[in-house]
Formats: C-alpha cells, structure tokens, sequence
C-alpha cells in the first residue's frame, strides 16, 4: 500500500499498534489511514456490509463521518424483497462508498488456511451452519439442555 | 454450576444483544435493526416479531459472536458475559489463559445423542507463524487458524504428504483502509478518491496471492455473491479502473486540486493475533 501511494507522491509511514493502543485509537478517533481487516460474520451481505456505514448507524464502523443519503439507500435496500432491484441497491450502495465519496477502500479479500486433521473452530463463514443447526434445535427441543457456568475468564470468542 | 436453559433465558438475552442496557457494549446490534422485540411465551418458545420482512434475520441469528446466558443472571449484572462464559454447547469451558490458551471438555450431557466426538480441545495462541507451521508439522496442532501463506502451505504439502488438508477459497473478510474522515485532509473527498485511485488493485493482488494469504478482488459484497459485483462492473469504480496510469494520473490531479501533493501521513493496523487450535483426543 505505501509503495502504491507513493507513486502519486505521498509519503506514508506505517505504524503496527498492538490491539489494545490500536482499538482505543481507532475509537478515539487518533488515527490518520487505517489499515483493517473486516471479517463479517453474519455471512449475509445485506448484513455484512454495515461496516461500511457510518458510526452512528454501525459502531464498528471508525471513518469518522456522517452520510445520511448513504443510511437512506441502505434502509431501502433492507426492505426491497425484489433481487433484482436489490441488486441494483447494492451497486448504488457500493458507487456511493467506495467511488462518489470514497468512504472506504476494499483491498483483496483473505484466502487458504491449511490444517492437519481437522478444523474445530474456523471463521464465520465456515461455522455457521453448525451453530444455525444448534440454535434452531435448542429453540425447538422441549428437554432442553442444562448450562454450563464457567468462573472468572474473559470470553475470547466475543468480538 | 448448572441450571435449566429456558425460553425466558433465550428472550433477555436476545434483549440484551439488540437493545443493550445503557452502558452495556453490543457492537453488533444493528444486525438486528429489523426486530421490533423479542419475548418469550412459555418456556420453550420464543417469539421475534420483525419490523419488516427481510431473509438476512435468519442467519442473523446464528452470528457466532451472540450468546445465550441466563435472565436471572443477566437481571442482576448486564455485565456479567464480560468475564464469564456460559452455554449449552458442545464443549464445557475449562479454562482461558490471556495470550496462552483456551481449554474445553466434552460435555456428556450435550443435547446431541454421541456428539461431540472429542473429549476435549486446546486452543494455543499462536503469534509467530513459525510456531503455528511447527505445531502442525509435529502432530501438536490439528488445524491453523488464521491461514497461510502459499509458500508456507506447499512447504507442509511436501513434508506431510497426505496428512494434511489445504483448503483453498476466499473468505468473507476483506482487508480495508478506512481515512479518518475527521482529520484533515481526509475530510476532503478529493484526497481520500486520490488515495484509492493511486491502488493497482488488479496487478497487485496477483502479486500478493503468491506471497501472502489473499487473493480476490471483491467490493463491499462477499466475491461470489449474487449480490457481488462483477469484474466489469467493480472496473467502473474508482480504485478498480483498469488503466492504471490513467487512475492515477486522475489521483495525481486530484490531490492538486485539493492542495495535498506530497502529503504525509500514518496507516495505522494492528499487530496480527494468530491462532492455531491443537485438538486432544482420548
């Protein structure tokens, strides 16, 4: 990325912040450019594309700005139940983001992992279906399952 | 300790993650700005009444960073879920080691008849890639986390041969650059189109592929998506134009206008928490 944005003459130092220095910054607003990876989770792209809309709408969201035209095309898009026009939502959506107003910039999405036997936790995108299986059987079972308290730790799986 | 799950549980929960307490974090919240409110009617149902129709609402529920913790629970500190875990899962919780470790046990009461098949699992955290490729090589590790890079994958391929499985498509997590649009000159829409314009995106992430884990180029919607855009139609944006002399020379532009030639700045990221998950068995 330096090397790109110095062909048009910028100058640019990177700075590689633990998480916790680089969380508050990002919150506090202590930041210039910032380099992110957004893992989605919902594995729904009416969903997942959140993060692209302003902090007032979605908090994790660190760009710093206000967009009402974006927040009202992304509430028509919600609610539009025909895929094509849902489609065409989407792309307006995208121009506005990343092209008119150049909220954001999307640089190449993540790619191979490797594993010896088998995988027990992975992204979103490959759990999911397990846990949609869980959640529906627990909503419908009528013996239901019994907790399991665990004393003083942090939950790391909570983003 | 244990304690029946009901639907009550299940409804405060659901409360707490879409219509947080004041005070109480629920970064996701709006994944959920389509349900009016949720309630439980007996103790095995819960009702989610939407405010509009919308197919998303399913998997949205099934989002892994949501959790179900108990009402009586929840009532009495909304902050609990912050430093204790609770479930009904497949694995009891056994101990968490900040930077170090997670550990869980098969629970013998999980609701599915035989599962899991595992008596239990060690998560090791996992920072430098050496440890996590090591791990793998020696048997202590079953699966890499966070992906690797082609080199590192081809050198496992050789050294374990038909021992190891490579998995090998685009994951729905994109790396972004986002400009504080609260600092000057990013507040400028001038600077900040300059700044994607000057990305060879195309050439660059062919480059890329060969040395780290990325690969594709996408928008904002997941590649391969119905809703994705498509290759012609991501080159009509700034930032994606196939000319990239063009594209830049529109940045070059831009950023006279704008009066930042030769700006400086800071990117910013964060040091990569890499994870690897060794399984124990028997």
């Amino acid at each position: 990325m330096i090397g790109e944005w110095s062909k048009i003459g910028l100058h640019v130092k990177q700075r590689v912040e633990p998480m916790g220095p680089e969380f508050a910054a990002m919150r506090s607003g202590n930041f210039d450019v910032l380099l992110e990876a957004n893992c989605n989770s919902v594995v729904n792209p009416l969903l997942d594309v959140q993060k692209f809309l302003p902090h007032t709408v979605y908090v994790g969201n660190y760009g710093n700005y206000e967009d009402r035209a974006e927040i009202d095309l992304y509430q028509k898009l919600l609610r539009e139940t025909d895929a094509a026009k849902r489609r065409v939502l989407m792309r307006d959506l995208e121009k506005l983001v990343l092209d008119n107003e150049a909220h954001e910039m999307v640089v190449t999405y993540w790619h191979i992992r490797s594993k010896r036997a088998l995988e027990i936790c992975s992204d979103a995108s490959l759990i999911q279906p397990d846990i949609r299986q869980i959640l529906v059987q627990v909503m419908a079972r009528a013996d239901l399952p019994a907790f399991h308290i665990g004393a003083q730790g942090n939950d790391p799986m909570r983003g | 300790m244990e304690r029946p799950l009901s639907a009550f549980d299940v409804a405060a929960s659901w409360q707490q993650i879409i219509n947080p307490t004041a005070g109480v974090l629920s970064p996701r919240e709006n994944h959920y700005m389509m349900v009016d409110r949720v309630e439980a009617i007996d103790p095995t149902t819960v009702v989610f009444r939407l405010k509009f129709a919308i197919g998303a609402f399913l998997p949205a529920l099934a989002e892994p960073f949501t959790w179900i913790y108990a009402k009586a629970i929840l009532d009495r500190d909304p902050h609990w879920y912050e430093k204790h875990v609770m479930g009904s899962g497949p694995f009891k919780f056994l101990s968490y080691e900040v930077g170090q470790s997670i550990k869980g046990e098969r629970n013998p009461d999980y609701y599915r008849p035989g599962q899991p098949y595992l008596d239990g699992f060690t998560g090791i955290y996992g920072p430098k890639q050496a440890v996590r490729t090591d791990a793998i090589v020696a048997d202590r590790a079953a699966g890499e986390f966070r992906g690797l890079p082609p080199s590192v994958r081809d050198q496992l391929q050789q050294q374990l041969g038909d021992k190891i499985v490579s998995q090998s498509s685009d994951w729905n997590c994109s790396n972004l650059v986002t400009p504080n649009h609260k600092k000057k000159p990013f507040d400028d829409v001038r600077v900040r189109r300059a700044l994607t314009l000057s990305i060879d995106q195309w050439h660059g992430a062919q480059a890329l592929a060969k040395i780290a884990n990325v690969r594709t180029i996408g928008g904002i919607v997941f590649p391969g998506s119905p809703l994705a855009a498509t290759k012609a139609e991501l080159e009509t944006l700034a930032g994606y134009w196939p000319d990239i002399e063009k594209s830049r020379n529109e940045a070059k532009r831009l950023l006279k206008e704008a009066g930042a030639e030769g700006l400086a700045f800071d990117c910013s990221t964060v040091t990569l928490i890499s994870h690897i998950s060794m399984l124990r068995y028997g």
